[in-house]
């Protein structure tokens, strides 16, 4: 007895002096930047994207996916998303709680997901003409036909300007209702992308024949530059000071961090379209776009429509996203404007309570 | 992994590194983030990013160059030719994708115009 009581008073006579010597200060703060340089390190292997899917089509690198459902659906008309074409598609399925596609399977649609994949040099030729009509059209016909029915069209940043464009194109009645998340549609004040790429600075050719693909650390760069302290150095200096609260989310960084990080490479002939017809001569909203040989009016679109803002936007400023609104034909026209960031208003804390229910009520109202 | 609980300041012997670094970080990003993003969105700034960009991409340009024609002598195949058997392949399975439409396509009428002569038939 005597000596366990020795031991255990000896035992916390160390742990104290470990507690409050410089040297088991010192070891603290070690241990404290090790956690910091592992939870940075070891965001490219967070788990991401956890419900389950199925590949029900695939083309190239495309795949288009159908998210299970554990109980029959409820709602008649499925909903298929179209991703962004410089990201990764998990980021509407990041995590469980933080996930977009788990969100909708609850309110009962069957839910699909175009993802383009990862492009690469040999996919230099594609253009968004191509995806349009060669992918996205396909894929439409093939969901159509699963639902024995329309679908809606969940569209996010350039997935929603493409959304757009398929929802112009089309008139065969498959796409019931178009919702748009943070899509830029306007570029006549584009903001800080919009100066950055004026033609008479920005060099689009010479970038697309140098390179294929664009690489994802393009776009990705001209990101980081919008918010250039906070958005390199400042988010580990924000990491370290979060990781002192017990309560914080490590995971939930780690794959937040991994999602920014992992772009993907843009084709060229899509980029120098996207960059040259889109930003530079703003052909959508005036009208001049013309894609698979046909005239992309705006004014075609005559389907519910509902577009989500975000009031902080710095990459889709609000007056790229604000216009579509205008040029639409459609009688049922919603802007919804949600507080927060292009990324944060889709996955971030607030999105649960606020934008997944908002666009559940809306697409509820109209199945 | 474990959160541990965060060390009481007031029982340190140490300066916190980070807590300094923080604070620097913080005065740094106040005195400088709003100049710097005014900076960067004038037209000078985007003039200047072009012309890094046109000469990064120049560098690029000369090295692939480079590297291509030390491959051709060598009899090897170089990015480009690699690509364009990449891109045929492409064009093959479009076209097999256009095919596949049409059979579907052409199943559907046939599908249609048998049904439509059953229900003639039936009616006669």
């Amino acid at each position: 007895m005597e000596a366990a009581g020795l031991r255990s008073r000896v035992a916390g006579v160390l742990e104290a002096a470990a507690h409050y010597s410089p040297l088991g200060q010192g070891l603290s703060l070690f241990e404290h930047w090790l956690d910091v340089v592992s939870t940075a390190l070891g965001a490219r292997d967070a788990a991401v994207g956890p419900t389950p899917k199925e590949v029900i089509w695939r083309k190239n690198k495309a795949r288009l996916y159908r998210y299970e459902r554990k109980t029959p659906a409820t709602k008649k008309t499925p909903v298929l998303c179209i991703m962004p074409l410089i990201n990764r598609a998990y980021i509407l399925d990041l995590r469980p709680g933080a996930s977009f596609v788990a969100y909708l399977l609850s309110q009962g649609h069957e839910v699909y997901l175009l993802d383009w994949g990862e492009w690469n040099d040999e996919d230099r030729s594609l253009t968004l003409d191509a995806l349009l009509t060669q992918y996205m059209a396909r894929a439409v016909r093939m969901v159509a036909q699963r639902a024995s029915g329309p679908l809606t069209m969940l569209g996010y940043c350039i997935g929603g300007a493409m959304a757009t464009c398929c929802t112009a194109l089309h008139t065969e009645g498959l796409i019931k209702n178009l919702v748009l998340l943070t899509t830029p549609i306007d570029f006549a004040d584009a903001g800080p992308f919009g100066v950055w790429t004026r033609p008479e600075v920005f060099p689009l050719q010479e970038l697309t024949s140098v390179f294929p693909a664009v690489p994802g650390a393009y776009p990705d760069i001209g990101s980081k530059l919008l918010q250039p302290l906070p958005a390199s150095l400042g988010q580990f200096v924000r990491l370290e000071e979060k990781l002192r609260e017990p309560r914080f989310d490590r995971y939930g960084w780690q794959a937040m961090f991994r999602w920014v990080n992992e772009g993907v490479a843009f084709p060229a002939g899509c980029y120098r379209q996207w960059i040259g017809e889109f930003y530079q001569h703003n052909k959508l909203v005036r009208g001049e776009l013309v894609m698979d040989g046909r005239k992309v009016l705006l004014a075609n679109i005559r389907c519910p429509i509902l577009n989500v803002v975000a009031s902080s936007d710095v990459i889709a400023p609000r007056p790229t996203t604000s216009a579509i609104l205008q040029h639409v034909s459609s009688a049922d026209k919603e802007e919804v404007i949600v507080k927060g960031g292009h990324v944060g208003i889709v996955v971030g804390k607030a999105a649960a309570v606020e934008l997944w229910p908002k666009v559940g009520a809306w697409l509820a109202a109209r199945d | 992994m474990q959160q541990k609980p965060a060390q009481p300041e007031s029982k340190s012997f140490l300066i916190d590194p980070f807590v300094l670094l923080r604070k620097v970080y913080d005065t740094v990003e106040q005195l400088t983030e709003p100049a710097l993003e005014k900076l960067l969105t004038t037209k000078r700034f985007a003039k200047l990013n072009g012309k890094v960009m046109s000469a990064i991409l120049l560098s690029h340009r000369a090295t692939r160059e480079s590297v291509s024609a030390m491959l051709h002598l060598w009899n090897f195949p170089a990015r480009e030719d690699i690509l364009r058997l990449g891109e045929l392949t492409l064009q093959l399975e479009e076209k097999i994708d256009k095919l596949t439409d049409r059979i579907d396509d052409l199943e559907k009428r046939m599908a249609k115009s048998a049904g439509g002569q059953d229900g003639s038939s039936g009616a006669a």
